[in-house]
Formats: C-alpha cells, structure tokens, sequence
C-alpha cells in the first residue's frame, strides 16, 4: 500500500504504527538547525578571536568541526531524540525497531551526512528519500534508522455526546467505524464539507444535508454505546 | 463490552502511564525514584493489550492512534539502551576498535595499498622525473611548500620566522582536527558509493602527499620535511587509511552482500565500519596532538626521527596485538 506508515512489532507482540517523515518537514528543520548553528559560530567566533587570540581561531576550528559532524549526533543521543529543528517540526529520530537512536547508529547516520549532500545541496540524499519507501537518506540505510512523526496526542474528548439514532439495518465494522470517525474528525471540517460527506450515505440516513449529519453523529453515538 | 466501556475501564491506567512518561520524559529516567519506574512494564503491557484490542475490534482510528502514540512513547522507555559512556570508550579503545581492524584486515591492507602504494610512487618517481610535481600541484603551492621547507634547514621554517607561541599552537591544533579528521569522514562516507568515493579520495590524497615529500626531499630539504613528519605521521596516515577501510567495508557489503540482503549487509557494515572510523578519529585526533605540540619543536633531527620510529612501532603493536588476550580467554571458556 502507498503510504508513510511502517509497522513494527514489539516484543510484547503488539504492533505499533510510525508515520515516516518526509522530506518537506526535513527539510525545514534542517534549515532551521543550520541557522541555528551559523549564529551559534558568529556568536563564539565574535568571542573567542576577539578575547583569545590565535588561540581563540583554534577554538573556533575545534567548534565548526564539532558543530558540523556532532551537533546532530548530540542532540539525538542525548536529548530525546532530535536536534532542536527536527524538535520544532515534531520528528524524532529513532533506529528501525522503534527504539531510542544510539551513539553509533546516530554517528554512522550523520556521517554519510557528507555523502548524501553530494554533489550538491542533498542531490543523493533527495534521490535516496523519493526511491526509498521508508524515505531514507543514504546515512538512515547505513545506520538503519528512521526519521519520524512523534505523536503528541492533544485532544481527548471530540465527540459531542448526542441522542443516539440507531442504524435501521446491521453494520459491517468497517462502516461502522467510517461512521465513527466521520463523528471524531467532524471537528476538523466546514459545516458544508461535513454536509457534502453525509449526502454521499444518503441511502443509509434516508435524509439530506444538516438532517443527514445529526443522524449519522446519532448513529456514531449508538455505534460507541453498542445499542 | 462497548467502546465507551473499554474505554472507561482503560482510561486509568493509560492515564497512569501518560504521567510516568512525562515524567520520564521531562526530567530524565536518572532522576526518576525507581518504585515509580517499577510501574512501566505493567503499565506498558496492559495499554499493548488494550491497544491489540482496539485494533482488532475496528474501534475507531481517532483512540487506536492515541494508544498507538502512549505505545511508541513507553516502548522507547522500555528499550533504551543505558550509556555508560566512558567504560564503554575504554573498552572501545583497548578492545575492539584495535579487534576491529584485524578483523577486517583484508580491506585494511587493501585500503593501505591504495593510499601508501601511490605515496611512495610518486615519492620516489619524482627523484627521477621532478618535473611532474608540476602536474599534480599547483605552482603556487609548490612555491608555499618550498618556503616552508628549505634546503639545508633542519626545522620547518614558520619556526624561525616567528616566535611560535603556545596560542599559535593551540590554532594549528584546531586546524588538525577540523581538516584531517573531516577528510577521514567524508573519504568514510565516499564508500557508501560502492567503495568509489573512498577509493579516490584514498588515491588522490596518497599521490598528492608522495608528490609533496618528492618533491622537497628532491630540492634537499628533506630532513625538515621528513623529521617534521615522522613523528604525527604514524597516527595521521595509518588513520587516513582505516578511514579508507572503514569506507570500503560499506562499499563491500553493497557489491557483495555475502549471505544477507543487500540492505540488511548494508546495516551490518554501518555497525562494524562504524567502529574503525571511529577509532580512525581518535587516533587522527593523537595525531592532531603530535602534530601541534610535538612535530615544530626545534629538536635535533635525529631524536624526532627516533620517537618518530617509537610511534610507529606503538601504531603497529597497539593495532595488532591490543584486545588479544581477552579474546583467548572467551573462546576458552
């Protein structure tokens, strides 16, 4: 099936759903990291070659080199899994099972960095993204890591609680779990998108337009009480 | 039972674990009293279970997903894997990055002749035809090298013309390790191309390097240059060559992946090559060192070439024989 989600199975035998990063957000957050990281030199450069020196221009070395190979390795070993762009972006970067990404993983990962930017702007590791199902550069194939959505589960409650309507006719469960979601994410829509979906089940509501949808969240409200 | 049922009597507990895990989350797992710790496995458990059973019975996406999340959260806590970062990083450096390299000492030799066959050639051709440093280097360069290094002079000649502070050390350090480091990296990272990138960088650096010293021991300032070099020079070229190594060990497992999938070989080259150009860094990282603080000292020639020579000898014991005895002791037992 085309899409991002890629499962894995855990050891409790359970299965859970990651939604694979594109390249769009990766994008962003890398330039995000990339900006934070020139003012990042500007800033200690302006200080140590001015208070330090000749010295002061061996520290600044010593810092471009660790900000360019290390600054990601970092922050995904040590703080939860992300560098501060792919944080504001809401990816995270774990190995292939799911797990926390490790020192070395995240090292090997960042170190064909150099390759995937080749030969110019990401070139290779674009090509990589748009070929790989999983939308893997060359580094997160070598150290066989992921680039992920974490979900940060806002809203509980989005159900209204109404009268329930229960359906004239038994319901397969995927058609009642259509009808459960329609009820979830009516939230997320216009009245008139929402009016324009429950038209197309007219069949089943027998009614039209505003009728339509307070009968189809009826039927939602009876499908959760099991009525 | 109902959804809503399901849902009333799960809710607690998910609850339960959603505070945990921020917890955990926010102020780390070090920090965290271990009898709260204690409830993650229970807690973990159960919401899989629950989460089983929402899929299964086709309840609705919008709770699945929300378990869904609770799940990856706790699973990454279940799973983390505990840095103990320094013994890890002496037991890196006494055992296995030195197990490593014998371990893949076919592609280190193979890395070795691809970086010191073209040094040593060019090294030793332009004694005869000195003209073809011209063809691999820029005039310009040449001019610089000549400057640097001039005929009759024991020492490097930025000595003399400044007082070498400890400040312009500190800067020639830094310089080390941003530049050679960054090369072992990106000719490590060129291997992911089949083995071409490292192979080339290997070669092109091998070829210009023989030229340098060809060419300034050909104008007879070779005991400036040589002495100079010597010492970091074990560190520096047997690093640039693991680096080499640890690119081909990623290039080898996409041109023959052996028994395994291509992918899978390829993952399993990420993890061991990983281990030589990390060793690869370190050592460059010695060499850095040397080459800052040791290598300009205005010593007398003889005795740089001798601890020069120590180096080497160190370099080839410590990579052959470190991390032996331990694992005699495990295939014993």
């Amino acid at each position: 099936m085309l899409d991002t989600l890629r499962t894995i199975e855990t050891p409790e035998g359970v299965e859970l759903t990651l939604r694979t990063a594109g390249i769009h957000s990766r994008a962003w957050a890398w330039v995000l990291d990339c900006l934070i990281r020139a003012v990042g030199y500007a800033f200690v450069g302006g200080f140590l070659s001015g208070s330090f020196g000749q010295a002061g221009v061996g520290g600044l070395f010593l810092i471009v080199f660790l900000g360019e190979w290390f600054y990601p390795v970092f922050f995904e070993v040590w703080v939860g899994g992300a560098t501060p762009g792919k944080r504001a972006f809401g990816l995270q970067v774990v190995h292939d099972d799911g797990t926390p990404v490790g020192f070395g993983a995240s090292s090997v990962r960042n170190l064909v960095r150099a390759v995937d930017f080749f030969p110019v702007g990401y070139l290779l590791g674009l090509v990589a993204m748009l070929v790989h199902a999983d939308r893997k550069r060359l580094g997160d194939i070598a150290a066989g890591t992921l680039v992920v959505y974490m979900d940060r589960y806002v809203s509980r409650r989005s159900m209204d609680e109404v009268e329930p309507y229960p359906p004239w006719t038994p319901l397969e469960p995927a058609e009642q779990r259509a009808i459960v979601e329609f009820a979830e994410r009516k939230q997320e829509w216009t009245a008139a998108r929402a009016r324009e979906l429950a038209d197309i089940v007219e069949p089943l509501t027998r009614a039209t337009g505003k009728d339509s949808v307070a009968r189809l969240l009826g039927m939602a409200q009876s499908i959760r009480e099991g009525r | 039972m109902t959804r809503s049922a399901f849902e009333r009597r799960g809710e607690p507990s998910w609850q339960e674990l959603e505070v945990l895990l921020r917890k955990l989350e926010r102020i780390g797992a070090r920090r965290v009293p271990a009898g709260e710790w204690a409830a993650l496995p229970r807690l973990f458990r159960r919401l899989c279970q629950d989460l089983a059973l929402a899929r299964h019975r086709h309840y609705s996406s919008k709770l699945v997903q929300r378990l869904n999340g609770i799940a990856l959260r706790a699973h990454q806590h279940m799973y983390k894997v505990s840095h103990r970062t320094w013994a890890r990083f002496w037991q890196f450096v006494g055992r296995e990055f030195p197990r490593s390299v014998r371990q893949e000492r076919w592609l280190v030799l193979w890395a070795c002749l691809l970086f010191f066959v073209p040094l040593l050639g060019m090294a030793l051709t332009i004694q005869e035809r000195p003209d073809l440093a011209y063809s691999v280097m820029p005039a310009s360069q040449i001019a610089r090298l000549e400057e640097m290094y001039q005929p009759g002079e024991e020492h490097a000649s930025p000595s003399r013309d400044f007082d070498r502070l400890g400040d312009s050390d500190f800067m020639m350090f830094g310089f080390y390790v941003w530049n050679n480091i960054g090369i072992a990296f990106k000719t490590y990272a060129g291997g992911v191309l089949y083995g071409v990138g490292a192979i080339l960088i290997l070669f092109f650096n091998g070829f210009v390097l023989g030229a340098a010293f060809g060419h300034i021991n050909y104008i007879g300032a070779g005991t400036a240059l040589n002495s100079f070099a010597i010492g970091h020079g074990a560190f520096e070229l047997t690093g640039i060559a693991l680096a080499g190594a640890a690119g081909l060990r990623l290039g080898m497992a996409l041109i023959a992946p052996g028994r395994r999938g291509r992918g899978h070989a390829f993952r399993v080259a990420g993890a061991q090559s990983f281990k030589i150009i990390a060793g690869a860094g370190l050592m460059l990282l010695v060499a850095a060192f040397i080459e800052a603080y040791w290598s300009p000292r205005r010593i007398p020639p003889n005795t740089k070439y001798l601890v020069g020579l120590g180096l080497w000898v160190v370099v080839f014991l410590y990579l052959g024989l470190a991390g032996r005895s331990g694992a005699r002791r495990r295939n014993g037992s």
